[in-house]
Order: C-alpha cells, then structure tokens, then sequence
C-alpha cells in the first residue's frame, strides 16, 4: 500500500514538472492536461472495491496545485471530488450492470 | 460503527491538511520549486532543443522564402542605417551643444526563466525576495522588450504576470507617432491595442512602445508590434491586434527591473 502511494506521489511530480518544463515547448502537447487525464483514467479502470485513485487524486491535485498560479487546496479538491464523482458513478450505475452481463455470459 | 469513526478521522485529517496548505502555501510552493529547480532547468532546455529540431525541419521550405525576402530587407535596410549614422552624428552634436546628460539606466537583474504555466499567461523566475525582487517590477528581455510584471514573490521565486494575461492594461504609444491607447492583455499571449480614436491611423507593422502613463513601466520600453485592425465606421474608437516581440518558447532569461 505504501509503496503504491509513494509511487503516485512520484509519479505526480514527475508528471507536473514534465507538463510544465518539456512540453510547453510544443504545439499541441502543452494542451494536454496528463495528471488529469491520468487520475480520470485511473479511477476509471480501477479494480471494484479499492481506492487507490483516491490517493492518486489528492497527489496530482497537490502538485498541480503548488506548481499553478492559484491556491493549492482548489486543486486537491478539484481532483478529489473528480475522482470520488467517477467512483460514485461506476458504483451505483457502470458496475452492477458489468457484473450482471458478466453473470449472462458464465451462465450460458 | 469502526469503520465509520475511521473514515470521519480520515475526513477531517484530509481536510485539516488541505486548509493547512492553503495557509502555509508561500513556504510549500518555495520548498517545491527549489527542490525541483535543476530538474526543472533540465526539462526546460531539453524541451527547447527538441521543439526547436523539429521546427528546424518543419520550416527549411519557410525559411527559404523568407530568407530571400530578408535579404531583400537587408539591403534595405542598409541603406536606412548610412542614413541614421548621419543622422545620429548630428543628433550627437546637437545633444553636446544643447548640454543634455544620457538617460539613467535602470537597475536591473537577470533571472531565469525555470516554468510557464501552459494554461495560463505567467512564468516563473529563480529570484525572489531574498534578491531583491517585490511585486509589480517590470519584467522585460535583454532586447528591452516588455514582457509582464512580477505578480508573487517567493524567497527564492517569482511568478511573473506576462502582458498578455486577461485583466492586465496599461498605457501605451505608436513609435514615432503620438497616438496613445491601452494595451490589453486577452489571455492566452494575446494583446490588443484598445480605444484608438477614429482620427488617429494605425498602421500594420507599427511598433507599440511604453508610456509613463499610470506609472506601471518606464516609458520607452518596446511591447509589440501592430497587427490585424479591426475598424468600425460606427463607433468612435477602434482596436488593433498587438503582436508580442517575444517568444517565450525562445526565451530563457530575463531582467527584472529594479528601479526606474
């Protein structure tokens, strides 16, 4: 557990000082919000019961928020309630309807 | 019941430490930014390299045309420079007869420029307060061209707030002709030339230049150069595209002023 948590906070901060030092520099990356897209992505495919993303929400939230030009707490609650939101929403609507079609298909 | 004790726990700690930040934000950012400076630095100059190698093969084709129309301004050019020599030797000689002293030059430093924000108009430079530096100096290129002003002051760090950020307006003023008008930042390193009278011609590819009206920057400072105009025969007042004379991808140094 420990080690997967040190592993996105890492992974954040590499990913932020990437964002902003490197692609800048180019045309089209400097549009692609990469912890954004990676804590959505991450929350999405997620195995059920584990909230992994969550830690991974509040890390990517941290450090886009200390390397932006606004406060940093907006950011950690941006992400956090994005992946929470994704968490909910697979929970009550996405899963049970996996799960069902999944039984479906073992049955016959 | 225990497991919802933790989760309250886990809640308010959550919290607690998300208004902790936000209250010793100034001392978290700094930390950060120093540790992550030669980092930073790496990244910078390794992303210049490249974007530059690829736009050295994307722009031969656009390099020779504009090579052969450079080497039509050139010579142009030269021959406007054999007329300002002449022109400067009369204005040195007018300037001993008439006793005028040189302008006083700023106090300046240079700084580095280590991050741009891609979503929005600002930088962040390796001087802070423990440099000198404090909120609203001016911000320009060894070039003299205006960049933005220091908007946060770090002990180690500054934002700077580039001309272009939307909210960001101050006087300026056509070289050479006395037309004056706000220069207005619209966001994403756009700036415009606003509320130019009808009366008044702006022409494209007249350069834009600091006034020391409000105070902001100390005039004479270059800020861009004229682009599209957008007329109206309604209304009295007009605007105009400013388009920057720096390129922030090309740029990697910076001087702050510190008086003028």
């Amino acid at each position: 557990m420990v080690k997967k948590i040190l592993i996105f906070f890492f992974l954040s901060y590499f990913l932020v000082l990437l964002e902003g030092s490197f692609l800048v520099h180019f045309p089209i990356l400097n549009k692609i919000p990469l912890l954004l897209i990676l804590t959505i992505f991450y929350n999405l495919f997620e195995k059920r019961g584990k909230n992994f993303g969550i830690s991974l929400a509040f890390f990517s939230g941290f450090f886009e928020g200390v390397f932006s030009f606004r406060s940093i707490s907006l950011y950690i609650l941006i992400f956090l309630i994005l992946a929470i939101f994704i968490k909910f929403l697979l929970k009550k609507y996405l899963q049970p309807v996996i799960h069902l079609n999944y039984g479906k298909i073992f049955k016959k | 019941m225990k497991t919802l004790y933790r989760n309250l726990i886990l809640i308010f700690f959550l919290v607690s430490l998300i208004f902790l930040l936000d209250f010793y934000q100034k001392e978290v950012k700094n930390f950060f930014y120093k540790i992550s400076e030669p980092i930073q630095k790496f990244f910078w100059r390794a992303g210049m390299k490249v974007s530059n190698f690829f736009e050295t093969i994307s722009e031969i084709k656009r390099l020779k045309s504009e090579n052969e129309e450079l080497k039509l301004k050139n010579q142009e050019l030269l021959s406007q420079i054999a007329n300002l020599n002449e022109f400067k030797e009369e204005n040195e000689n007018l300037r001993e007869a008439l006793n005028l002293g040189l302008e006083k030059e700023f106090k300046i430093s240079l700084a580095q420029i280590i991050r741009k924000d891609p979503s929005q108009d600002f930088i962040l430079i390796n001087k802070g307060s423990k440099d000198g530096i404090e909120e609203n100096l001016p911000v320009i290129t060894p070039q003299k061209i205006l960049v933005g002003k220091v908007y946060k002051v770090y002990k180690n760090y500054s934002q700077v707030k580039l001309i272009s950020e939307k909210g960001v307006s101050f006087g300026g003023k056509i070289v050479g002709k006395e037309i004056l008008a706000e220069v207005s930042g619209q966001g994403n390193l756009k700036i415009i030339f606003d509320l130019i009278p009808k009366e008044k011609e702006v022409l494209e590819g007249d350069l834009v230049e600091t006034t020391v009206l409000g105070g902001f920057f100390p005039k004479g400072l270059l800020i861009g150069q004229i682009g599209k105009i957008q007329k109206s025969d309604i209304q009295p007042l007009y605007q105009a595209e400013i388009l920057p004379l720096f390129n922030l991808d090309k740029l990697e140094n910076v001087f702050i002023i510190l008086e003028f």
